[in-house]
């Protein structure tokens, strides 16, 4: 084992974490506009007939650039609440991209968390004392 | 945690507070068809048309829509009561007198200015160790603005952006328990388009994330 196998090893070490907090991310941030999400407070989508909530999808451009887009016409009435929006649903609110937005640093640091504390399979380690 | 009336309270005083034009108190007439000065200038003021005008020292104080802007003149839709030139009057923009506040039943009218607000307590985040680790919440103040339709985007940009002037990121807003709220930065206070709402109205909604500290005692 030398200095330069160490390196090379630390490097695809460091590659697959980054991968497994982009993907975490990218799943979390999406799950938090259309579920909801502790991690940033964000309600989801209201449920009437699940027309919204399905709407949403994530499109990956690249390696490390996605887009969570919906093409629903009025989802937007319901991120802002404007007038007129009624919530017919008991799950699900308003504001959930906004406040996604603004938890961003939390879903970042839950995943980046969980990349350094599990393996490769995705699994949380267990201290041993 | 926070107490989240008292935190509203802290959003709400801070919002009441803001001035977007204003003559201060001057020497100002009203005629038939609005206002009149003999020094200074409403243009280098700040008043636009289209913009909500309340006035105070007059006979009649009821707010009005700005249709015209000269340096000494404003010209008001629906006109004023006349009434000759003293001193101690003024001429102020500042938020909507139609307030929606959260839970309160309201109606807007044609032609006139109003404001909505959504206050989202958000979530909350343990950020130190111990039993009386300190606890990091991250509310959120949104309002929608409600402008006129069909006179251009100058008046409502005006008041838009005085607004969040008021939310400036690091802007600390003291609450009546001691606690602090205080604007986030990343990400900043923004807000959106403006957009047609209805036949009347031009809306645009503004965004302020939030951030408190509070020790995990119920305090």
């Amino acid at each position: 084992m030398s200095f330069e196998d160490d390196l090379r090893r630390f490097e695809r070490k460091v590659r697959n974490q980054l991968d497994q907090v982009y993907n975490g991310t990218v799943v979390q941030l999406a799950r938090s506009i259309v579920e909801g999400s502790a991690l940033t407070g964000a309600p989801g989508q209201p449920v009437r007939r699940g027309d919204l909530k399905r709407s949403w999808r994530i499109i990956r451009v690249s390696k490390y650039i996605s887009y969570i887009m919906t093409q629903s016409p009025y989802a937007h009435i319901i991120e802002d609440n404007r007038r007129g929006a009624v919530l017919r649903s008991k799950t699900g609110g308003f504001h959930s991209v906004k406040l996604t937005r603004a938890g961003f640093h939390n879903v970042v640091r839950y995943e980046s968390r969980k990349a350094k504390y599990s393996g490769s399979t995705g699994r949380w380690h267990t201290l041993r004392t | 945690m926070i107490n989240n009336l008292l935190a509203l309270a802290a959003l709400r005083a801070r919002l009441k507070s803001l001035v977007v034009a204003t003559t201060g108190s001057t020497a100002l007439a009203s005629t038939a068809t609005g206002y009149t000065r003999l020094t200074g200038s409403f243009i280098d003021e700040g008043f636009e048309r289209g913009m909500e005008v309340v006035p105070s020292g007059f006979p009649s104080n009821a707010p009005g829509i700005v249709s015209v802007v000269n340096d000494l003149s404003m010209t008001i839709e629906g006109g004023r009561s006349a009434s000759a030139s003293s001193a101690g009057r003024s001429l102020t923009v500042g938020l909507p007198s139609h307030r929606a506040w959260e839970n309160m039943p309201f109606t807007p009218e044609d032609r006139r200015w109003f404001i909505e607000e959504d206050y989202i307590p958000g979530p909350a985040f343990s950020v130190t160790i111990g039993s009386t680790h300190e606890v990091q919440v991250e509310p959120m103040y949104v309002l929608r603005l409600y402008g006129l339709s069909g006179i251009g985007i100058t008046a409502i940009y005006l008041v838009a952006d005085a607004i969040l002037r008021l939310y400036a990121p690091g802007t600390a807003l003291p609450m009546s328990d001691g606690q602090v709220l205080r604007v986030k930065g990343d990400p900043a206070p923004n807000r959106g388009q403006v957009v047609a709402e209805g036949a009347s109205h031009a809306l645009t909604v503004i965004t302020v994330p939030l951030w408190a500290r509070t020790f995990n005692n119920g305090v």
